[in-house]
């Protein structure tokens, strides 16, 4: 069976499901209810705190009975007047003490039409709070109550400041910097008359660390209540004043409190939309695009990577060098790329020691769902290490539209023609654009790879196929397995 | 063990439960809400459950459950596509481990004859039921979906080294049972 029956094979396999047809109404059911398992598993204890959050709520609706607390559900944000934040009238305390009117009206909810009209009873507009403090959620434990901003139409965002995180070490000896990544999680509850919500963000517990001293986080809020609202929590700790103007047009300008702020527009997709955030200090207005503001995580920033993924396993030590390394290193340099054009124009030049399979693999990355990301690949050799003049390790990147694919690994012969790559490098490449190379070829990695990674692995299952495992045999002959659910196991049953 | 940061994914995502999936491409046309979405993926979805579970029944609850959790969290999830692509391999792995039929498939399907039952779907989906729930994934994943070894890494949940490895040996079972 060659890999083109197996794909024939696998569609007919597919097309045995026709056309199915999904219920949405059976989806919102399903969420309705577990969402009232939810409150049920957390007791009459968090139904106290519930009822005294305000009349917070998941997102699952307005409540249609709560007519004297009605207001215009086309409220616009937009230009909204900045309004002091209230946090600094109890900017410590915890979710606050009950308050019984939420719970005692227990509106009944209705879902937004717009993902089909279920209406479900009791006290979903409570349920926000009882969301954050949800032990099945990821997250879940005790939060504190850290800005509160009141909004138009009587609308209110709270962030609820949660579990802050150890953020390493990764590995021994090696920990990321501490501006590589937010460590506080929170809870950004929305309440009002139209709208109740919760969302999350991560923020620093000292944003100042950030080379910007600026980090932002998007939410989108109110969407199953048919009104959207787009957040921005904003850390600026030297601020006073901070202002956001979304590239789609909104704008929306607030004070910050103890460095933090909310901004608020109309609207949803935040994720998909730019914005320049203006940050007014004492020494003036410092405008900072998203684009700078996302920068963790960021693995194409040279700086990023430096700061926070591990060192790259070590490329073999040099040995004797070339008469001229610079000259040789650039020469090498100049060859890979050549062969990366070779290779797109289907010209099989001794730049590759093999050309099987290679013209099939590229076809199969132009004609996957990977092509145009894998259009914009530019390779990128970050380090060579000659082991003779005429023989060299280099570890190299592939920038993308897509990410930085990092961390990766060849080696070189110099030939009479220039130097010549194995055919194992392009493999691995086209592989990971979906155009895997046959016969396959095995990764490369140098030798000090394996002495963290392992020599080989491999993965079993039980005769019954309930448990399977996966093991990692390192250099030392010992093993390292884990369940498929990753948790590591002393040593692996049999089969 | 080593941690894996792969570009676009932060430990505070994954500590936060909100795991970034960077290196699965966007749908070609971006769902800007849960209908959206919901309508145009629950098709594809299905069949590709149905390859991962090997009953279309099945892969329809498996498929409904994820937008059901998808609903749960849409708030918090920033790449929905990707979380409820996750949600269904995830959920198909689960549907796996609770079917003792499978074991009962593969010693079928070993005991098949090639020739005319060779492009069977039965044979297909009993085959595939001879692989663990990785080497399935990655084999549809790969071979159906035209998915990326990176991408596979992501949305089955491991190294991406080890993918090319799995695909190989689930290709040597399913060349066995031929």
């Amino acid at each position: 069976m060659d890999d083109h029956e197996l794909i024939a094979r696998l569609h007919r396999a597919a097309d045995t499901a026709g056309e199915p047809s999904g219920d949405l109404a059976e989806v919102e059911l399903g969420a309705a209810r577990v969402r009232g398992r939810r409150r049920w598993a957390t007791g009459v204890v968090a139904a106290m705190l519930v009822a005294g959050a305000g009349g917070a709520g998941f997102g699952l609706g307005r409540a249609a009975g709560d007519s004297d607390r009605a207001t215009s559900a086309d409220g616009d944000l937009v230009e909204a007047p900045s309004t002091a934040p209230a946090a600094t009238d109890a900017p410590t305390d915890t979710i606050p003490a009950p308050d019984p009117e939420p719970a005692t009206t227990a509106p009944t909810v209705t879902m937004a039409p717009a993902i089909g009209t279920v209406t479900i009873e009791g006290d979903d507009m409570a349920t926000a709070t009882d969301y954050a403090v949800d032990p099945a959620h990821p997250g879940a434990g005790s939060y504190t109550l850290v800005y509160e901003r009141p909004l138009p139409n009587d609308l209110r965002v709270r962030v609820l400041e949660g579990v802050t995180y150890d953020m390493g070490p990764f590995e021994v000896d090696w920990s990321p910097a501490a501006w590589c990544y937010p460590n506080v999680e929170t809870r950004i509850t929305i309440d009002g008359t139209d709208v109740v919500d919760v969302s999350g963000a991560s923020i620093y517990a000292d944003a100042s660390v950030r080379p910007t001293a600026v980090w932002a986080q998007r939410a989108d809020v109110g969407m199953a209540d048919g009104h959207p609202i787009r957040l921005l929590i904003a850390q600026a700790p030297a601020a006073a004043n901070v202002t956001v103007r979304w590239a789609d047009g909104p704008t929306d300008t607030t004070d910050v409190v103890d460095g933090l702020a909310v901004l608020a527009v109309d609207g949803s997709d935040s994720w998909n939309v730019e914005y320049e955030l203006d940050v007014v200090t004492a020494d003036g207005t410092t405008t900072l695009t998203s684009a700078e503001i996302d920068r963790a995580g960021n693995g194409a920033d040279a700086d990023w990577r430096d700061a926070c993924q591990p060192p790259p396993p070590a490329l073999p030590e040099p040995g004797e060098q070339p008469a001229d390394p610079a000259a040789a290193e650039a020469a090498l340099q100049a060859d890979f790329q050549g062969l990366w054009d070779d290779i797109r124009a289907g010209v099989e030049s001794g730049r590759l020691d093999d050309w099987t399979g290679i013209a099939e693999a590229i076809e199969g990355v132009q004609t996957g769902g990977f092509s145009d990301v894998a259009a914009t690949a530019v390779h990128v050799v970050e380090e060579v290490s000659f082991q003779s003049p005429t023989e060299a390790w280099f570890r190299y990147g592939i920038d993308t539209a897509n990410g930085y694919f990092g961390d990766r690994y060849g080696t070189a012969v110099l030939t009479d023609s220039g130097w010549q790559f194995p055919r194992a490098v392009p493999c691995n490449d086209l592989g990971l654009a979906g155009g895997g190379c046959h016969p396959a070829e095995a990764p490369i990695y140098p030798p000090s790879w394996y002495e963290v990674n392992g020599a080989s692995g491999y993965g079993e299952c039980s005769a019954d196929g309930y448990d399977c495992w996966n093991c990692t045999v390192y250099a030392d002959g010992t093993e390292e397995c884990f369940d498929s659910r990753g948790n590591p196991i002393d040593a692996p049953p049999s089969p | 063990m080593v941690a894996e940061v792969a570009a676009g994914w932060t430990m505070a995502d994954e500590q936060a439960g909100h795991v970034e999936l960077s290196l699965v491409p966007e749908p070609e046309s971006v769902a800007t809400s849960f209908t959206d979405l919901y309508t145009a993926d629950f098709g594809r979805l299905v069949r590709l459950a149905t390859l991962l579970t090997g009953r279309p029944e099945a892969a329809r609850d498996v498929v409904q459950d994820a937008f059901v959790r998808l609903h749960l969290k849409w708030a918090s999830v920033r790449n929905p596509a990707a979380y409820v692509q996750r949600s269904v391999v995830n959920g198909c792995r689960s549907h796996h481990r609770q079917s003792a039929r499978d074991a009962s498939r593969a010693q079928a399907a070993a005991q098949h004859t090639a020739s005319t039952d060779a492009l069977d779907v039965d044979h297909t989906f009993a085959t595939l039921a001879a692989l663990s729930h990785r080497e399935r994934a990655v084999v549809v994943l790969k071979f159906y979906e035209q998915r990326s070894e990176a991408e596979i890494a992501e949305l089955v949940g491991c190294r991406p080294g080890s993918v090319g490895p799995t695909v190989q040996r689930a290709l040597v079972k399913l060349r066995q049972l031929q």
